[in-house]
């Protein structure tokens, strides 16, 4: 989730363009245009607040997971996914290094652990363009591989538990079954959606 | 429902940091200074937000005070409302695909705005968790390996989008509506 900071956002750029040309025309228009300096200024200071009210909760979270990834609970995880495996990749050789990269990242995805997930799936999707016979083409397996991590099961959302901590909520993790489920109703589409169009696309 | 939703919801953390510091003690990792290493990249990952977090609440900010958000959101508060979609949230829905800081920011704004345990505060967070930043993983993943014709890959990403967020809507309105 964390890991998204930076990079690859060029519709973004517009967007944000697009948001300040247009409120600070609207105010004009609106004869309101104090009320858009008061808020950059306010927004601006409260971002920062924010953003340290976050290092403490952030800190014990990543904290927490940096035990968890060095007991091994990532590979346990994965190895339970291990049957799972066969049925949503049939075209990766059993055995195949892609197998265990794949499951390791989907592994440390569940557990909420981005910052490690990110270069477990950069080495899967390296060995999945090795057994591709059109590099420029991606393969039904790459398409899975994704579709499964845009989404993505999420049992522990900790930068969201973070944030609630640091607004002040009185319940931050309310909202870890609800998150649970939502992940798992989005990757069972995301599942059911990339079988349909992989058949419909003549793999 | 929603009591039993409420209860398992917030007895998951307290187990979660036994259950892993059990396992930690099990299979003799040295707990507290790996607790040390993790802690610091937790304090990296907060500040490096903070420029992110700068922009998008500044803009969002001033969408909302010069009285543009409310211009374009008050027409489609009647049909979003039909569908019980939460129509203050619906920046959020747009931007969750496109930009996970973005999003973020979005949702950290719907906090201080609404309060984190109202309902928009909660649908807000449920939302920001239930999916990934499709447009940014696709980029990068692909980009890495240098794939061009990606075929029905970000049509299946963005339709799971749709659907995470949509059962963040159903579950929220289901358990705190």
């Amino acid at each position: 989730m964390i890991e998204s900071v930076g990079g690859g956002e060029i519709v973004l750029d517009r967007i944000w363009l697009l948001f300040f040309l247009s409120s600070v025309g609207f105010s004009l228009l609106a004869g309101r245009p104090e009320a858009v300096t008061f808020a950059l200024l306010k927004a601006s200071e409260e971002a920062v607040q924010l953003a340290f009210g976050l290092i403490g909760t952030m800190a014990f979270w990543l904290g927490l997971m940096r035990i968890a990834e060095e007991a091994g609970l990532v590979r346990s995880l994965a190895r339970a996914l291990t049957p799972a495996f066969r049925f949503l990749f049939p075209s990766v050789p059993q055995g195949d290094p892609a197998e265990g990269a794949i499951l390791l990242n989907i592994a440390a995805n569940i557990l909420g652990l981005g910052n490690a997930a990110t270069p477990l799936g950069l080495k899967a999707i390296r060995r999945l363009q090795e057994l591709n016979p059109y590099p420029e083409e991606a393969t039904p397996a790459m398409c899975t591989f994704l579709a499964i991590n845009t989404c993505c099961v999420t049992l522990v959302p900790s930068t969201i538990i973070a944030a609630r901590t640091a607004a002040g909520s009185v319940e931050p993790a309310v909202i870890v079954i609800p998150t649970f489920l939502a992940t798992l109703v989005a990757t069972m589409v995301a599942v059911v959606a990339d079988r349909i169009f992989r058949c419909r696309w003549g793999a | 429902m929603a009591g039993w939703f409420l209860k398992a919801s917030n007895a998951a953390v307290p187990l979660f940091v036994f259950l892993v510091l059990i396992l930690g003690w099990r299979r003799g990792v040295r707990v507290y200074e790996t607790f040390i290493d993790g802690a610091k990249e937790g304090f990296e990952i907060s500040v490096r937000l903070i420029p992110y977090l700068v922009g998008m609440l500044a803009a969002i900010g001033a969408l909302r005070a010069s009285g543009l958000l409310d211009f374009i959101l008050a027409p489609l508060r009647v049909p979003l409302d039909a569908l019980g979609f939460p129509v203050e949230l619906l920046p959020l829905a747009l931007t969750r695909s496109l930009s996970g800081s973005a999003s973020f920011a979005l949702m950290v704004d719907a906090l201080q705005a609404y309060g984190p345990d109202s309902f928009l505060g909660r649908t807000a967070s449920t939302m920001q968790g239930a999916t990934d930043t499709t447009l940014y993983i696709l980029t990068v993943y692909f980009g890495s390996v240098g794939v061009k014709r990606t075929r029905y890959a970000l049509l299946v990403g963005l339709l799971a989008d749709a659907a995470g967020i949509g059962t963040a809507v159903l579950i929220s309105r289901l358990v705190w509506g």
